[in-house]
């Protein structure tokens, strides 16, 4: 199956940005791990014309020889026999409620695509002891340049774009990429 | 006349047992506990009900009173026991002579003991480390150490007892050498005053050492810190002990629906005591050594870490305080140090907290010239008298679980049998029953009674139920000076918030990051309203 966009999501925020792209005329997939039912605006992501992948995750990414883009993904529930091909693949998978970051005891990773992730070295700090200020984990997330492409060991992957608050510091893009896609 | 014949002091399972104790036997009973009952180390433990079988090869004396006890309270504090029985297993790293001894003097101290195969103790115990090289199976048990402790309470209050909670004692009141009595402050009110009794028992735990000094005593403790984890389901229904010399984090305990594994042991400074805290380290061995017991605990969630403080005190016979006595220390502070009227229980066990209280009402009463015999070995506590209960609804099912047929005691009609904690299965009804009956006035009071916040979703999801619902009774039956049941619940839950938060910082990774990121996002940011 062949799209322009692929978003990988779980995040807030993936499937109004799915709708923003279908309603420029572009075709969108959206794989999603959650299995809620009544979601309204994956429901209408669906109804638009999207291709909603619901209660299915990647299992598979297929890189270019060199490393720079992603050729194609398998999913879970697809297995590796339907390969899903796009032009661009939008990473809105959310944080670690909805396991767009993982940890361990002394790492923080991002599980689909293992792209670079920005976090304290030191487990001891990532809370404070007062429960109603800032945590330090809740700045964790994703590093990217400045077109949101997501860095893999410090090299851009050219196709694969990071939205939502899987962002380190707090960020937020999706108003911005719902403009610029 | 004195107000009292007996005030004990601190509301730990020593205290409350002894309240309970004296108060059975027609004294006139005050318990003061300067914060909540069990919040001290009683609170703050494995949950296990010794069958003495860990001491059986060290120290056989104490094997001998933990399996005493341990029958005991089997039948008088049943409610509040799951008989889960208990496994010691050998890993090839341990030695197998340490096992044939065990054996040996587990038979000498009277605990029944049966050896396993790997095979047989794989067949009761599948999640164990298979690669153990045998097993004994012993008279463990899970004991809910903040329900013994609450029963304990609760009967003594009904043998006419008085019992005090967030009050402070802030200095003895003596005369010559002589104590009199209590000097308290109500830390809600600020109130200050002076009780009188005929005799001031200290049973506060490590803090005993400070109330020892307001004697002009002085007992040499050394505060001595266990850290504990616990896990967000039960990886197995019996206790499982490693088999060979006491070590760290070689007890796994299932308790209700998690599991806690612990120990560690280290010494640590009196300043301390008022605010352990787990460190990544500790969690660390922990981890590493619980999962030589049940492997798959490396890959369960672990929703908490805790630790207490044990009141180990130094041997009044060895002078440099090195030489530490596990057992029951009872202080006689007139023979020992010409002080009357004062006497100090501490050192010991849970599991051998009935016990104590017998030994020191039997020496109170001794002073007091009452012959009253000792009848906690027989009448059971509160909730475990076997009478009759009519439970038709899985809320009222879950509260005889937890409180015995104290169930009587509570409403079921109208919006009592409304669910308030999903993972504890905790209504409206018990925690009315626990409010009016059991001395709560916190959201963490209520967690200690009822176990609300204790489950797997460590009140991620009844927060603002359970803390709407101890407000309007709070409001309801006078005991707030709060009039709106918003502002009330708001406070009750940033307090609960903040405690629950000290637990979950040391083990946030996996799993309890995602849960801690979801308590941040629903609670952390809306701190006062509701």
């Amino acid at each position: 199956m062949r799209f322009d966009y692929i978003i990988i999501g779980g995040g807030q925020g993936d499937a109004l940005l799915g709708r923003e792209l279908l309603s420029k005329g572009k075709s969108c997939a959206l794989i999603c791990q959650g299995r809620q039912s009544g979601d309204n605006s994956r429901e209408a992501f669906r109804k638009a014309g999207g291709c909603l992948f619901m209660g299915d995750s990647v299992d598979k990414v297929f890189y270019s020889e060199d490393g720079s883009r992603i050729e194609a993904l398998c999913t879970e529930n697809l297995g590796s026999g339907s390969l899903l091909v796009a032009d661009t693949y939008i990473l809105c998978s959310g944080r670690f409620f909805t396991r767009g970051l993982c940890s361990d005891m002394d790492k923080v990773y991002e599980p689909v695509f293992g792209a670079d992730v920005q976090f304290e070295a030191d487990p001891s700090l990532w809370c404070r002891s007062d429960f109603f200020c800032r945590q330090p984990f809740e700045d964790f997330g994703l590093v990217c340049d400045e077109g949101f492409h997501a860095l893999k060991n410090g090299k851009q992957i050219e196709n694969l774009i990071v939205a939502g608050d899987i962002l380190c510091n707090g960020q937020n893009n999706i108003e911005s990429l719902c403009k610029s896609l | 006349m004195k107000d009292y014949d007996v005030i004990v002091i601190g509301g730990g399972i020593t205290g409350a047992g002894v309240a309970r104790d004296c108060a059975i036997r027609g004294l006139r009973t005050l318990l003061v506990e300067r914060a909540d009952i069990s919040e001290g180390a009683s609170g703050r433990n494995h949950g296990l009900l010794h069958s003495g079988a860990r001491y059986a090869v060290n120290d056989s004396e104490s094997a001998r009173e933990c399996i005493k006890e341990n029958l005991i309270l089997r039948r008088v504090a049943a409610h509040c026991i799951e008989q889960t029985e208990g496994l010691f297993i050998s890993l090839p790293e341990d030695d197998p002579a340490y096992r044939d001894n065990f054996v040996e003097q587990c038979g000498k101290a009277g605990i029944r003991t049966q050896v396993l195969s790997p095979a047989q103790a794989l067949a009761l115990e599948p999640n164990i480390n298979p690669e153990l090289t045998g097993a004994v199976k012993v008279p463990d048990a899970a004991v809910d150490p903040f329900r013994l402790v609450s029963a304990n309470i609760l009967d003594a209050r009904l043998h006419g007892a008085d019992i005090l909670t967030r009050c402070e004692v802030l200095d003895l009141i003596k005369e010559n050498v002589t104590v009199m009595g209590v000097k308290i402050k109500d830390m809600s009110t600020g109130e200050i005053r002076k009780i009188h009794s005929h005799y001031v028992i200290n049973a506060a735990g490590i803090w005993g050492a400070h109330i020892a000094r307001m004697a002009g005593v002085e007992i040499s403790m050394l505060p001595s810190k266990g850290a504990l984890l616990v896990f967000g389901h039960r990886v197995c229904n019996m206790v499982i002990n490693r088999c060979r010399k006491p070590g760290n984090a070689d007890i796994l305990v299932p308790g209700e629906v998690v599991s806690v594994i612990g120990t560690t042991s280290d010494k640590v400074p009196f300043e301390q005591c008022d605010r352990m805290s787990v460190s990544r380290a500790e969690v660390e061995l922990l981890l590493n050594e619980g999962a030589k017991l049940v492997p798959s605990l490396r890959n369960t969630r672990i929703i908490r870490a805790y630790a207490g403080v044990r009141p180990l005190v130094s041997d009044d016979s060895d002078p440099s305080g090195r030489s530490v006595s596990r057992g029951i220390v009872l202080l006689d502070h007139s023979s020992r140090d010409g002080v009357r009227g004062f006497i100090s229980i501490t050192g010991g066990k849970l599991t051998s907290y009935r016990l104590m209280a017998e030994m020191t009402a039997d020496l109170v009463c001794k002073k007091l010239s009452i012959d009253k015999p000792c009848r906690t070995a027989e009448l059971p506590l509160p909730g475990s008298d076997n009478a009759k209960t009519k439970c038709s609804s899985l809320v009222m099912k879950a509260a005889e679980k937890r409180e015995g047929s104290e169930v009587n005691r509570m409403s079921f009609e109208g919006k009592g049998n409304e669910l308030v904690c999903e993972c504890e299965m905790v209504g409206r009804a018990e925690i009315e029953y626990a409010v009016k009956e059991l001395g709560v006035r916190t959201l963490d009071d209520l967690r200690r009674r009822t176990r609300v916040g204790m489950g797997p979703c460590q009140s991620s999801c009844c927060l603002d139920k359970a803390a709407m619902v101890l407000a309007e009774i709070l409001i309801a039956e006078k005991l707030s000076s709060e009039s709106g049941a918003g502002e009330l619940a708001a406070a009750l839950k940033k307090e609960f918030l903040q405690e629950r938060w000290t637990g979950i910082v040391p083990v946030c990774w996996g799993e309890q990051m995602a849960q801690a990121e979801y308590l941040r996002n629903k609670y952390g940011k809306c701190d006062s309203t509701i």
